[in-house]
This record gives C-alpha cells, structure tokens and sequence, in this order.
C-alpha cells in the first residue's frame, strides 16, 4: 500500500467508541474535525489507530520549521483571543475554579448545615435553590459539589495524559517492539468500556473516594490520548527539520524534547481539554449510579441520584446540579472545540 | 486482502486474553469474600462453603482459575453464577431485549445523523450549520442520566407522548431511551459526516466531476457522498457493536431488563461469574465489530483492498 | 526545469493545422475573489482568442491568475468567495458567463474539457477508471453501462494505456503517474470536445514521463484538430506543443507573441526574466539570471505597472503609468513601456 493510499485509510478510520461511554465520543469530537492523521499505524481500528485527527491535523502541517511552533502557538493564541467562543468557556472555567476551591466567596452558608424541617422546600427569595431531603441549603450544596467534580476531571486528566503523552512520544519515536507492547496494552484497555471498566475497578479497589474514582478513570482514558500522541509524533518525525536535528548530531531526546514533543503535542492538548468534561460527566454518572463517591461526600452526581425519585414532586433537585453540571461539561468540550480551530494552521 | 484480515485477526487474540484477563482478575481477587455476600445473613455451613469454594475454583491460584474458565469457554460454557444459574441462559435470556433497544437507538441514530451531517456539511457556515454544530456540542454535554431524566420528564410526563420506563408496550416502549442512547452518536455521525463532506468537497475529484460536466445532484450525490460516507459507515459499524454489548446508564433509567442492567446488578452483588460472562461476550462483541470494520474499508474503500 | 533547444520556427508548426474557425474569446475577463482578508484581484481584465487547431501556452509563476482564468473558462470558480466582476467567455459566439447553468453544463465536458496537475488526487479515488470515463458516456449520451464500458477501453487504447480491456476495471491508485494522467486525458477527450484546457498537465510528473504526455496531447490535438490551452509555469515543457504563448503576470497579460519569438526574444521584461532563469542548451555558459523579488500580492498589487518594483528597466513613469498592450508586431504585443529596449536587450542593471 502506497504511504498516500495508507494516509487515505487512516484518514477515515474510526475509533472504536462505546455508546454510553461519554468519553469516548469526546475522542471522536476532539477528532472530528480532522481526521488525517499521517500516522503509519496497524489498522483501521483496533491496533493503534488514531483515535481523533486532531492531531495530525494540526501536525501534518504544522511542523515545516522549528521556527513555526513559536507561530502556531502565537497565531493559536491570537485567534483565541478574538473568539467569544473560547472566550466565554474561559471566563467561565475561571468561575468555576473560583467557586470549586474558594466556595465560601459564593455561599456563605455551610453545606453540611442541615434542618430536617426544611427538607425539599422548594426555591425561594432567601434560598434560591431551595432545600434538599436533608434539609440542607442547596444553593450551598451545589457551589460545594463543584470542587468534586473539577478535582477529578482536572486530575485524571493530568495524570492520563503525562503518562500517555510519555508512552505515547516513546513509542512513535521508537517504533519496533516497544511500539507493539505498548500498542497492544493499550488495546486491551481501550476493548473494556468505560463505564463498565470503572464500575469494575472501583468495585475491586474497594474504598471509593476522590482518589480511586480519579485512578479508575485514568486508567482507562490514557490509551485514546496515548494513541493520539503517538500518530501525532510519527507525522512530525518525518519532517524534514526533524532529519535536519538528527543529522547535526542532536540526541533522541533532545529532538523529542525540543522537536517533536513542542509540535505534536497540541492535538493532545485539545483532546484532554475536551477530556476534562468528558470525565466530569462519567465522575457524575458513576456516582448517580452509586458506584462512584459516596455521601457524605457532595457531588453533583449523588445530588442527581438523590433526586431521582423526587422528580415529579420537587423537579429543583434534579434540575440546579443538572444545569450546573451540564454548564461545566460544556465549558470545556467548549474550550477544546476552540483550541482545536485556533490549532488547525489550515483555517488561518 | 487476506493477510491483512489475518493480522488483524492475530492482534485481536492478546487483546481478548489481555481484556477478559484483567477483568477476571479484578472480579476474583475482590477484597469481599462473595460466599458471605451470597449468603447474606444465614452463617453457611463449613461442608457447604467447601462445597461452593471447589464448584467455582475459589481455592485455586488465579491463574489456575482463568485456565479453567478459558477452558470452559471454548467449549461454549460461559459457567454458573453464584445462584446456580447457567450465565448462557442469562444472556440469552436478556440479549434480545438488549439488541431491540440498540437496533432503535442504531436506526435513530444513522438516519437523522446522516441527515444532520448532510444539511450541515453541504453549505458551510450556513445557519443550519451553526445549529446542527452548537445543537450537538450541547448535547453531547449533556450526560446521559440527564439527558434520560429530560426525556422523561419532557416527553414521557409533560406531553405525554411515549411511554416512559418498562418495557409494557412492546416496540414503542423502546422509543424514548433508544433516542436517548443514539444522541450522543447521532452528534458524533452528524460532525463527523459535516467534516468528512467538507473536506471532500474541496477535494480536487469533485473539480474534476464539475469539469466532467456532471450535474450537482450527481457530483454531491454520488462523487462526494460515496467518499464521504466512508467514515461514517465504519462508524456505525463499531456503534452497533457497542450498543449490542449493553448500556448500563440507559437501561438503568428505563428499566430495561437487558444486558447493561444485568451486569450491574451483578457488580452490585459481587456476583463474579455472571459479571465476567457478560464482560467476556462484550469483548467478543467488540473483537466481531472490529473484524466487521475491516471487512467494511476493503469494501468500500478500493484503496486498501488492493493492498 | 527541462533544457531544450529553441523550439522550430513557428511557419511549419502552424501549417499543421488548418484553422476552422474561432473556438474561444475571452474579452477583458477580471475575477477577484473576496476573502474576509482582503479582495484579491487574481485576473484583471485579459483578452485573448483561441482557434480550433490552435496550441496556445498561458505561461506564468503561481498567482500570476493562469489557472483562476482557465477555471473561469470552464466554470469552476467557486462563488463565493470567487466572483467574475467584468469581461466575457465567448465560446463559437456565445457568451457562457450569461447563459443558464443547465446550457453551462452541456458545454462543460462536451465542448470543453480540462485536465488537471495532479491526475491521483483529481482521479474520484473509489471509482474505477473504466467507471470514471464511462461515466461521460451513461451521463451526456445516455449509452448503457456495458456499451459506455466498452468506449472506455477503446479510449485506454487511444491514449496508449497498455492492456486497456484489463486495466479498465482497476483503481487511480493502482495507476503510475503517467498511466493516470493518460486516463485524465481519455476522460477528457471522450465526447470529442473542441476545446481541452491542461492545467499544468505534466508538473506532477518524472521529466521523461512530462515528455511523453506532452506528445500525446500533441499528435490527439493534430488528430481531432480541437484548440488547446497549455497552462504552465515552464515554457521548456510547451515549446514544442505550442503555436502562441501568453505571458501573465499579476493577472494581466504582459506579453503574447509566437512561442519562437517570446523564446527567442522577450518583449516584456518579466517574460525576459522567466527565459533567463530557465537553463538553455543553446546558451552554454551563460549565467541564469532568476527574477528579483517576489511575485506581488493580489491584494495589493503595485501601482502603474505591476512588474516596476522588480523590472530591472524601470522608470519613473512605470510607476505612475500603467502600460498598455503595445504591438510589437502583427502578432505580438508587450505591457512595457520600454518594449523596443527589452527587445534590444538593453537591461538597465545595477
């Protein structure tokens, strides 16, 4: 197969994608606009293609010189700061860190202040989201539940994507044997569904709090992104700067860390962006399924949970975690959608 | 052609050891002992718990334990839950209902994607583009708890439309939680068609089919669209396996008894061997639809055919 | 790019042909294409004919509007952002930019073809070739498959695609990159159009392969007497096809003439430049000399004349004065003020 007829294939491959599994069709939608990676990958499917185009699309053209991973980054930025669209998830994710580690300068209430007497009154002038079951202030509960939910997503993110963008780099770079292991432990990972795989893995560990909710999910997000970064680096391994380093003598990891790691980490970037709401989403549904935290802890998820057999007679209960839930989500699928458009040199 | 469906074949066999291995072991080393979960509040006998421990292989090493279990699954035996009941029979039992739920949300999903994606990639940056693309971004937000919760309480209480949960009134029961479970997909095979027609549109074969004097309908419809659909095609070809292998969230809310609230009944009840039988056909599910995506590019995509 | 030696005088080459009429005039054509940056004037305002018979070469760097004009030939600019502000395609007497889109289409493919630079990406890649030019048969002639099927074949053969009746069932991508351009060609030429336009036909391709393919649209046009447009950045490629040459530069013609007399001898500074960065077998020793400076921008292309901020005979007043079309000869014209100086060779150079 001719490499254009290869790049061809791979250029419409899809990622194997769960349904219920949010996560997943957020790889889809970092990809979606772009799939053309150049990635010289097994298959169409399963052995290690790649999941999103982000990447090689912003790659593929993106590296002509080492000179342009200054511009791209510039020219993303400039763009970025004239798009309402990155603008308003940004203004928003800064609300949102604000109220998940600084709650008290939204409430000043205590969220574990509760009076049975109030139980589900609903909103009014003094507590605008009402009362839950306990009786606890919800507008409280809610700002609270919001440190849960972006400590996990922005955790499990962080940790996914070092470790994949390490294994990632290594395996592109390298190809070979440790290209295949890695390959083929990614695969399996990525044949286990999401929700169904951290439903297991947190029945296994046991305990379920911040942390093992966290671990479960990384564990089974850093094969997409792993993936990515590896078709992302084979594209830019090829350009012609890239043998230019090489031939003056400059060693492996200097060209990773100075070539090919500046231009083949943005699609990654956008990816786990859009992670970030993916993974808050599953936090939340793994919690209303009441295999996730668990109370006392407050998240927007158990709120929901909670909520689920009220939802005729008190509908506020499923509705202010919801929206503010859904906002969050939103934000950063948002933000990622932005970045992507402001990477993509083929739009400037 | 064929060493290339062979290989393909040869990666999916770690993967399955690899998939259904970790899955075993992290259901059979459970810190909880899941005779005394079984039991529940009546003390079993030392003979009885013996008895139970050597039926399932509990004293083995696990290594030993997953030899046997692979053993028996290659003769078609997928094992006894912690009931007594045949795992088989189980999901022969809940499979349909799963597969009638995945073809409704599978159907809803590839049409008014298709069509989404078609409206919305032939006219860039047209008014129907900006909504099919801000509409899908929204929903894919959207949890999918939520967005059942939504769907129940709009169409289900509100208007009254389609029966909300159960499964009393046969098709049309499947209605509303299949439309939930395709939405996500539908966003996807929506953006995904808009991309892939956009980018085609712009391909220098369309010129030429212009050149060629050709008529729109003929240079969209048939040049561009046949390409197009490449991607989208394969797609719900994976879609559909996914969807067979259960949906835990959506059967939850609708109370479906199919194979996603199967199995996480059975988590919740530590009930090792029904979990890793259902987890086992979902691999297998998984590994067919992969083959069937392969299968898919050759045919469709003349460019690896002739590899 | 290819060395050649100065193409024959051009009394024999137009002898081969007798002209059976005016094919194609095209009368002060200007398209500019609107983007959210800026409106760029890719061809502003040229005229030139073409008769049946006739080679004509549209020679020009890449902006220079050679290939914006050819599209607008056959109406394939894309509108928007592209729109044609001025001028008329005149095909046999009928302006094409003011009938239906429906009669548009019949002249498109029947009438006039065209072929492009990259036959592989410009080839559908999920089609079979026999598919792709049988498609021209089943679409315009409403043959049935199996009879277009067969026209197919037997134009694999005509333009010289070895073992036609196997190879009809087969893939772009399982072509050569000649082989596919073949197919182009057959494509374009199966429902006998009057006029082929070759968007530079041979630049994706080997230097050998570029001359085989040139000798095939040579001795097809001598066969079926159409009109050809040779669109090229490389006038070594198209000096032996072609009759006339146009030169372009920043959408406007800077000079048309004989392809001997603008090889031979360059009225127009710009069109001087393009023959002395070429490499020649007949000027052994001579330095070569690449234009100075860079093409302009579209969108804010130069005052007076367009080529004065690199023309090596520049005065003042070519900044200030655009320049006409001068004639040269009966049958040659020059946009430089100083066309008798070019002609002289009399380069002011620093």
């Amino acid at each position: 197969m001719s490499k254009r007829a290869r790049r061809a294939r791979e250029a419409t491959a899809p990622t194997p994608l769960p349904n219920e599994d949010a996560l997943r069709e957020g790889v889809e939608l970092a990809g979606v606009e772009a799939p053309q990676p150049e990635s010289i990958t097994v298959g169409p499917t399963l052995g290690g293609t790649d999941p999103g185009g982000a990447g090689a699309q912003v790659t593929a053209t993106a590296g002509d010189a080492p000179l342009r991973q200054a511009s791209l980054w510039g020219d993303a930025w400039r763009q970025l700061r004239r798009n309402p669209l990155f603008i308003i998830p940004a203004l928003l994710l800064v609300l949102f860190t604000l109220m998940a580690f600084w709650p008290s300068l939204f409430a000043n209430g205590d969220p574990r202040d509760c009076d049975l007497s109030n139980s589900i009154l609903p909103p009014s002038r003094e507590h605008l989201f009402g009362f839950d079951v306990q009786g606890c202030d919800y507008y409280t509960r809610v700002i609270y539940g919001t440190h849960v939910s972006l400590t996990i997503g922005l955790i499990t993110v962080l940790f996914a994507s070092t470790i994949a963008i390490t294994l990632g780099s290594i395996s592109g770079f390298y190809g070979g044997k440790i290209d295949a292991v890695i390959a083929r432990i990614a695969d399996i990972w990525f044949a286990i569904p999401i929700t169904l795989g951290a439903i297991i893995i947190l029945n296994f560990l046991g305990t379920r709090g911040l942390f093992q909710v966290s671990l479960a999910l990384m564990i089974l997000i850093w094969p997409t992104m792993m993936r990515l970064m590896r078709s992302s680096v084979l594209s830019v391994k090829e350009m012609d700067y890239v043998a230019a380093a090489r031939a003056l003598g400059a060693s492996d990891f200097r060209i990773l860390r100075t070539h090919i790691l500046p231009n083949g980490i943005a699609p990654v970037i956008v990816y786990a962006t859009i992670t970030v709401g993916i993974v808050i989403a599953v936090e939340a549904t793994l919690s209303f399924l009441g295999v996730g935290l668990q109370l006392p802890s407050i998240s927007w998820g158990l709120m929901i949970s909670g909520a689920q057999a009220r939802i005729l007679a008190s509908p506020h209960l499923l509705f202010f975690p919801a929206v503010f839930l859904v906002v969050l989500v939103f934000t950063f699928i948002l933000l990622g959608d932005a970045l992507r458009d402001a990477l993509d040199p083929r739009l400037h | 052609m064929g060493r290339y469906l062979i290989r393909r074949l040869l990666e999916l066999i770690p993967v399955f050891f690899g998939a259904t291995f970790l899955i075993f072991a992290m259901v059979f080393a459970l810190p909880g002992d899941p005779i005394r979960a079984l039991a529940g509040e009546k003390p079993l006998s030392e003979a009885v718990q013996r008895e139970f421990r050597e039926e399932y292989n509990l004293d083995d090493p696990l290594m030993v334990q997953y030899g046997k279990y692979i053993g028996g699954l290659a003769q078609g035996d997928f094992g006894k839950t912690f009931n007594g009941e045949e795992v088989l029979t189980i999901m022969k039992e809940k499979f349909p209902v799963t597969a009638r739920l995945a073809m409704i949300a599978f159907i809803f999903e590839a049409i008014l994607g298709v069509f989404a994606g078609i409206l919305a990639g032939l006219r860039r940056g047209s008014f129907m583009d900006n909504l099919v693309l801000v509409s899908t971004i929204t929903v894919v937000s959207v949890p999918i708890f939520v967005l059942g919760f939504m769907a129940q309480l709009l169409i289900g209480v509100k208007w009254g439309l389609l029966p909300i949960a159960g499964l009393r009134h046969g098709w049309l029961s499947y209605a509303m939680p299949g439309m939930v479970l395709g939405s996500i997909s539908l966003c996807y095979i929506a953006r995904l068609l808009r991309t892939s027609l956009g980018e085609n549109l712009r391909a220098d074969y369309v010129k030429t089919a212009v050149a060629k004097g050709l008529s729109k309908m003929r240079v969209v419809g048939r040049h561009t669209l046949r390409n197009s659909l490449i991607p989208v095609v394969t797609f719900l070809a994976i879609d559909l396996g996914t969807l067979m292998a259960g949906a835990i969230v959506t059967e939850g809310i609708f109370n479906i008894p199919g194979i996603g609230r199967e199995v996480f009944l059975a988590v919740r009840a530590q009930n090792g061997p029904l979990i890793v039988g259902i987890v086992t056909a979902g691999v297998l599910i998984y590994m067919f639809a992969n083959l069937i995506v392969d299968l898919l590019y050759a045919v469709l995509d003349p460019r690896i055919r002739y590899e | 790019m290819a060395l050649k030696e100065v193409p024959a005088r051009p009394a024999e080459a137009s002898a081969r042909e007798p002209h059976r009429g005016r094919l194609l005039e095209v009368e002060n054509l200007t398209v500019e294409f609107r983007t959210p940056y800026g409106v760029v004037n890719a061809v502003n305002g040229i005229s030139y004919t073409l008769d049946a018979g006739e080679t004509l070469a549209i020679l020009g760097e890449s902006g220079s509007g050679k290939s914006v004009s050819a599209q607008a030939v056959m109406g394939l600019i894309e509108s928007p952002p592209g729109f044609i502000t001025q001028g008329a395609i005149r095909f046999r007497g009928v302006d094409l930019l003011t009938i239906e889109e429906s009669e548009r289409r019949s002249v498109r493919g029947q009438k006039i073809a065209m072929i492009f630079q990259d036959a592989l990406t410009s080839l559908n890649p999920v089609f079979s070739v026999g598919y792709q030019i049988a498609e021209m048969f089943m679409v315009h002639r409403d043959m049935p498959k199996r009879d277009a099927k067969k026209k197919a074949v037997e134009l694999m053969e005509r333009v010289g695609i070895p073992s036609a009746a196997e190879r009809v069932n087969d893939y772009p991508h399982q072509f050569s990159g000649g082989m596919r351009q073949r197919v182009m060609i057959a494509m374009a030429l199966s429902l006998d159009p009057d006029i082929l336009i070759a968007d530079e036909p041979t630049t994706a391709l080997d230097v050998t392969v570029q001359a085989q393919i040139m000798e095939l649209l040579d001795a097809l046009q001598s066969e079926t007497g159409m009109g050809l447009i040779l669109i090229t950045h490389d006038l070594g490629v198209v000096a032996d096809v072609a009759d006339r040459v146009i030169v372009m530069y920043a959408g406007k013609i800077v000079e048309t003439g004989s392809v001997y007399d603008v090889y031979a001898n360059p009225a127009h500074p710009y069109a001087e430049g393009l023959m002395q960065s070429i490499p020649r077998l007949d000027q052994k020793g001579v330095e070569l000399n690449p234009i100075k400076g860079s093409p302009p921008n579209l969108m804010r292309i130069p005052s007076g004349c367009p080529f004065h901020p690199r023309c090596p005979y520049r005065q003042d007043v070519c900044v200030t004065d655009e320049p006409p079309l001068y004639e040269v000869s009966a049958d040659r014209r020059s946009a430089c003020h100083f066309w008798q100086d070019v002609l002289a060779g009399k380069a002011r150079r620093a």
